[in-house]
Parts: structure tokens; sequence; C-alpha cells
């Protein structure tokens, strides 16, 4: 195992932010840890980085116990935290430079691994400039690239895409699958389900502090009784009608709210056609149809009955 | 480490607004203060130091007389004859005077504050009472009284007045100010201290736990810091300091080699005040930095920035604080340098500079030491 966790519990005062939280990250894996703001995802970070002390509970990286003082833990650790974290004063070379020496002293190796990762965060038009002068992509770019740059066993990211525009953002998903494919170990968190969904291997999902499920994107799913839903634009639909339609077999759910149906199925059902086809016999007139399956948001609606986040 | 001490010399040398108050903002306010006193630093137009003597009836002391007149024709002193001690005090106390005087059999002077002129006064008069004896056996020799000529020629042999007890032509007042601009200087490296403990304390900013979450330990970071800091301190201070000798033609007295010692113990001092202040205190940076600027500028204030005369007035009424204020420490240490001949004084300054910078650093470095937070 690379991160093990056990019953870790951080209180603030009367707040309990971690409550027994248990993790577990095997070699290789992308592990994606989901939750909402406020849900504990960085405060379980710095726990796991004996950056803050924990109440309870017991850290091991790399099967050896985590403390401040174990540099030779540290040193295969690339950290990529949700707040920006370079020097104002430095250059994106020089700032990638500095964090490199402190894990690496020789200078040939040193200036290859600098360019690897201005390479692998497209930083090469930049390299001159100071942080103040980035767009917020850059910016998280050179972060990313200031906590890899030493091509680290296990790299931690917290929210490293926040406030980045779509396309930085895929690059930036699209860089850490790469990472990954070079043997890097990562634990990603993240309150987007998409970019979870697009690059975790496992997942665990987290509320108020304890992980409420785990496994894959498929196993999550497969947890809640729920299929795939229908969304349809419907001009006109009676009440009869609806209330027909929920009685449909396989139909778990029906609504109709501003000329939109929604329509939730069991699991396992494939409903589409047969509300098609009472649709035509009904002589009821519809626009667009779409079907999707369940996302992780629906599995934590359904968990805890709250949304992910605000629109869902 | 030699990475991260270059490294941490280009953060220092681009943070424009702590390079501003060590390196502009102390040359700008000598510059200021050289054309202010412009006039003062020409140590002609010294004023005469006035004092009260005590006329008594059948006084003997014929050569003391020749003393005194040799001294105000001279324009060293103004004297204020009286005839009772009563009427002395009262001048005294009106600041009419800065010492009175009496001479029978014993030489006795009464000064009320402590400042360049009673020092003048005592030097002159601690002197003549030693070189009595000297006197007088050049009287009897000659068999006469000894004439002014005489006198102010054996005084000036003995530079006793003019030197004063000091290595130099006059003392002057003035410099005093442009040293508390080079202890200012010095001390405003608290705010390059703040900073580096900033970069290196995981609850302080977020580079900070980028770097205490790497391998490098944590002495190292902090160490190759203040390596840095202290160079481009240190740099700055004494680039001020020969700008002022060469530019500003003040007068820093023959021991050039002492003021750079005392810039760095200075320079070392305020780095320490800074990483304390940064060490202990929970307060934003900002707030930090108006810690440590406040405690110079009061010192500095107390050390005579803006009136000299607030220096002796420490000095006499509550020496304890002349003694704490890091500051007056410097300053004295610069004056003391250009003023007294020996280094004694110069030595006690620096050795309680060195107390408080030891102390004050072993204090934030004790702090310093945690690695974990309760929060961050
Ligand atoms: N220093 C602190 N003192 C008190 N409470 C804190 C402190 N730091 C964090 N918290 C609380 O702990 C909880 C978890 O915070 P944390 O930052 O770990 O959440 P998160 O999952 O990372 O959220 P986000 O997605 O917003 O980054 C929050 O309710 C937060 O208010
Ligand atoms: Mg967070």
């Amino acid at each position: 195992m690379v991160i093990k966790v056990e019953n870790l519990v951080k209180r603030y005062g009367e707040l309990v932010v971690l409550d027994h939280f248990n993790l577990e990250v095997g070699e290789g894996e992308i592990f994606g840890l989901l939750g909402p703001n406020g849900s504990g995802k960085s405060t379980s970070i710095h726990c796991m980085l004996s950056l803050l002390t924990y109440d309870k509970g017991e850290v091991m990286l790399f099967d050896k116990k985590m403390t401040p003082k174990s540099y030779d833990i540290k040193k295969d650790i690339g950290i990529v935290m949700q707040n920006v974290a370079v020097f104002e004063e430095l250059t994106v070379y020089e700032n990638i430079d500095y964090f490199c020496s402190l894990y690496v002293k020789d200078k040939e190796r040193r200036k290859e691994l600098v360019e690897s990762a201005i390479d692998f965060c497209a930083l090469n038009s930049f390299v001159k400039f100071y942080p103040a002068k980035l767009s917020g992509g850059l910016l998280r770019r050179l972060n990313i690239a200031c906590g890899i740059v030493h091509k680290p066993k296990l790299v931690i990211m917290d929210e490293p895409t926040v406030a980045v525009d779509p396309q930085s953002r895929n690059n930036i998903l699209e860089g850490i699958k790469k990472l990954n494919k070079e043997g890097t170990t990562i634990l990603y968190t993240s309150h987007y389900m998409e970019e979870i969904e697009q690059i975790c291997t496992r997942i665990a999902i987290m509320d108020r502090g304890r992980i409420i499920a785990k496994g894959t994107k498929e196993e999550l799913k497969a947890m809640i009784g729920l299929g795939e839903k229908i969304t349809m634009e419907v001009y006109q639909l009676e009440r009869e009608k609806l209330e027909e339609l929920k009685k449909l077999p396989g139909v778990k759910m029906a609504s109709y709210d501003g000329n939109i149906l929604t329509i939730k199925s069991e699991k396992g059902r494939n409903n589409l056609s047969p509300i098609l086809h009472y649709m035509e016999e009904g002589n009821v007139v519809f626009g667009k149809v779409y079907t999707e399956m369940p996302t992780l948001n629906d599995v934590f609606l359904e968990m805890t009955g709250k949304e992910l986040r605000d629109n869902g | 480490m030699v990475k991260q001490i270059y490294y941490n010399l280009k953060l220092v040398i681009r943070e424009k607004e702590i390079l501003f108050w060590n390196g502009i903002f102390t040359i700008l306010l000598s510059t200021m203060f050289a054309l202010a006193f412009g006039n003062m630093l020409d140590y002609e137009k010294m004023e005469p130091v006035s004092m009260a003597l005590i006329e008594e009836e059948n006084q003997e002391n014929e050569i003391f007389r020749e003393v005194i007149n040799a001294l105000e024709q001279e324009g060293y002193i103004k004297v204020t004859k009286v005839t009772e001690e009563g009427e002395a005090k009262k001048l005294l106390a009106e600041k009419n005077v800065a010492a009175y005087m009496e001479y029978g059999e014993e030489l006795k002077i009464t000064v009320q504050e402590s400042g360049y002129a009673t020092t003048f006064l005592k030097s002159v008069f601690d002197n003549y009472a030693q070189k009595q004896a000297t006197y007088e056996h050049m009287m009897e020799q000659l068999q006469r009284p000894l004439t002014q000529e005489e006198v102010v020629r054996l005084m000036e042999e003995e530079n006793y007045f003019t030197k004063v007890e000091s290595n130099h032509a006059e003392p002057d007042l003035v410099l005093n100010y442009f040293f508390t601009i080079i202890a200012m200087g010095c001390l405003y490296s608290g705010l390059n201290g703040v900073r580096l403990v900033k970069n290196i304390q995981g609850n302080q900013s977020d580079v900070a736990v980028r770097n205490s979450l790497s391998p490098m330990p944590r002495y190292k970071l902090f160490l190759s810091s203040v390596v840095a800091n202290f160079a481009v301190q240190y740099g700055l201070i004494g680039i001020l300091v020969l700008y002022m000798k060469y530019m500003l033609k003040v007068e820093f007295g023959t021991h050039m080699a002492m003021v750079f010692l005392v810039n760095g113990v200075g320079v070392f001092m305020g780095l320490s005040l800074g990483v304390l202040v940064g060490a202990i205190s929970h307060s934003k940076e900002n707030v930090k930095q108006w810690i440590v600027m406040g405690i110079t500028m009061l010192g500095c204030y107390l050390a005579g920035m803006m009136d000299s005369s607030m220096k002796y007035k420490v000095q006499e009424n509550a020496p304890f604080l002349a003694y704490i204020n890091p500051s007056n420490l410097l300053t004295d240490a610069y004056y003391s340098l250009y003023y007294y001949p020996d280094m004694e004084r110069t030595m006690t300054n620096l050795a309680i500079m060195c107390g408080f910078s030891l102390l004050f650093c072993g204090i934030g470095i004790f702090a310093l030491r945690r690695q974990q937070y309760e929060s961050i």
C-alpha cells in the first residue's frame, strides 16, 4: 500500500472534521477522493502529510509511519495543494528549479527534470514569466510543475483544477493520466464528479469527514437502485398521462416541470423504447430526448440526501 | 544548500518593499538630514557651553581662574558669575546653564542633565583636577602666575579640552541623527526576518507548506534563508555607511573596521527580532511588519532621531530603557566608536546586542521547531 490511513479523527474544537476516516491507495492507482466543499478533503491530506496534528488514527505512507521528520518518505511525494504555492519573486523556471533543488542536488539531473516538468505542463513559452503575469490556468500548471518536478512515486493533488477553464482543465487531466502511465501513484481530490469519473481508477466518496462509499465508478453506481435517466422536452402533458407513465414497468420516478419530463428508471432496465412507444400511442408531442446513466451525483444524492454541488 | 541560498538571495533582492525601507529610504532620509543640518555639520559653529561659576571671597585658585578665562575667550564656554550657590542652582534649574561650578580648596561641578554640554564640561574639569599639580609645579618654577597664553598652550598640549577624552576634534551631536538612521536600517532587517519565517513556517503561507513537505530539513531552510537575508542587508547597510562617509561627510572616527562589525551585529539583531516576531506572533504578515517597524521607530525616537537631547533624557531618567532599546544600543555603539578613544563602551554595547540577538533568535528558533500544526 502506498497510502494507508486508519481511523483518522481530526477535531477543531467541537467541530469534527475527520470522523474515523479510512483510506487505502495501492501502487499505480489514480485514486479519486470526491466530496462537497467542506467535507474534509484538504484536511485529510494535511493530516496524512503530518502537517496537521490529529486526535486519533494512524497514517502509513509506503508502509512506513509518517511523521513531520520522515524525510525519506517526503522525498518520494509530490504535492499539489489547493492553493497555488509559488514565489512571486521568482520566474516560472526559477520556481520549478527551486522546488526541485529541495529534492535533487545533482545539477545536471535537476536541469533535466526541470525541463521535463516544463514540457509536461506546457510552460515552455512562459519560463521567464513571473507568476503575477500568468493567467489562472497557467498558474495552476506552474503549481503542478513545482509539485511533480522531482518525479515522485506518489503525487497528491488537492483540487488542482479549481478556477481553471475547461480547455486547461482537460490538459491537466490528460497530464495526470500520462503521469500515472509512467508509474506514478496519484491521489486526486475534487468536488467535480466529471473529473473524477474521467480519470480515476478508484473513487472514494466523502461527506462530513467520513468515507461513505468506495470502489470503481461502476461499482459505486451499482450500489444505488437507479438506472438510466430519460429527459424529454414535452410541450403538453396531462396529469393522467404522467400518472400512467409512472405506472409503466421499470419506471421508478417521473416528473413534469416546465416542459421537461424526467423519468428515472430502475436499475438494469432499458426503458427508452417502451416510453417512446407510449408517447406515440398517446399522441404526446415531444422534442429533444436525452438519456444518461446515473452520475456520481446521483450516487451521492441517494446516499446523503443532498446534491454534491449546487447545480447538480 | 548553495542553491537555496542562491534563490533566497534572489527572493530578497526582488522583494521591493523591504528593499525600499532598507535601501532607498535610509539613503533618502540621511540625505535629507544632511541638507537640513548642512551648517551644523560645520564644527566651527559650535555654541559655547554656558555654565555658572560661584565666586567666593578670597579665592586662591589662580590657575583655575586663568583656565576659565582662557576657555571663555576661546569661545568654548560662556560663564555667568554668581556669588551664592542658591543663585547657581536656580540658573541650573531654569536650564540657563548646563552646569555650575564651585572652586575653592576643591573643585566641584554640578550638572543637571547629561548631554554633550555636561560631558564636555565634566571632562575638562576632571582632567584639570588631575593635572592641577602639574600647573602648581610649573608656577612654582616660574615664580609667577601663568599667563593666559601659557594656560591655553598648556591645555592644547594636553589636548584635554579640544579632545575632551575623545580622539576627535569636536564631539558632534548632529552625528547622532545619522547614527540613528543606520540603526534604523539595521533593525529594518526585521522585515526580512518576518518574511523568512513566513516562507518556512507551514501555517503561515502556501510556499511554506511546500517547503516543509520537502525532504529538506527545517534548519537548512532556515539557515540558507538567514544567510541570504543577512548578506543583502549587510551589503545595504555597508552602502549606507559609505554613502554617509564619502558623500555626506559624516564622521565615523578612525575605527572603520569596527563600524562594519557593528553593522553586522546590528543587522543580525534586526533579523533576530524579525524572526522572533514572525515566529511567535499569530498576526498577519503586515501586522508583524508594523510591529517590527514600530519597535524600530519608537526605539530610534528614544535614541534621538528627532531630537538628540532625547537620548540623554532617556539615559538620565530611564537608563534601563537605554540599555534595552536596540536602536539606542546601535546608535550609541556608533557614537562611542567615534567619540571615545577606547573601545570599552562600544564593546559593552556590542555585548548587549549579541545577547539580545541570541535571545531573540533562540526563542524564535524554539518556536520554529514545531513542524506540525493544530490548524493551518
Ligand atoms: N483552521 C480551521 N479551524 C476550524 N475549522 C476549520 C479549519 N480548517 C478547516 N476547517 C473546517 O473543516 C472542514 C473541512 O475543511 P476542508 O478544507 O478539509 O474541506 P475540503 O473538503 O477540502 O473543502 P473544499 O472543497 O472547499 O476545499 C470545513 O468545515 C472547514 O470549515
Ligand atoms: Mg480543500
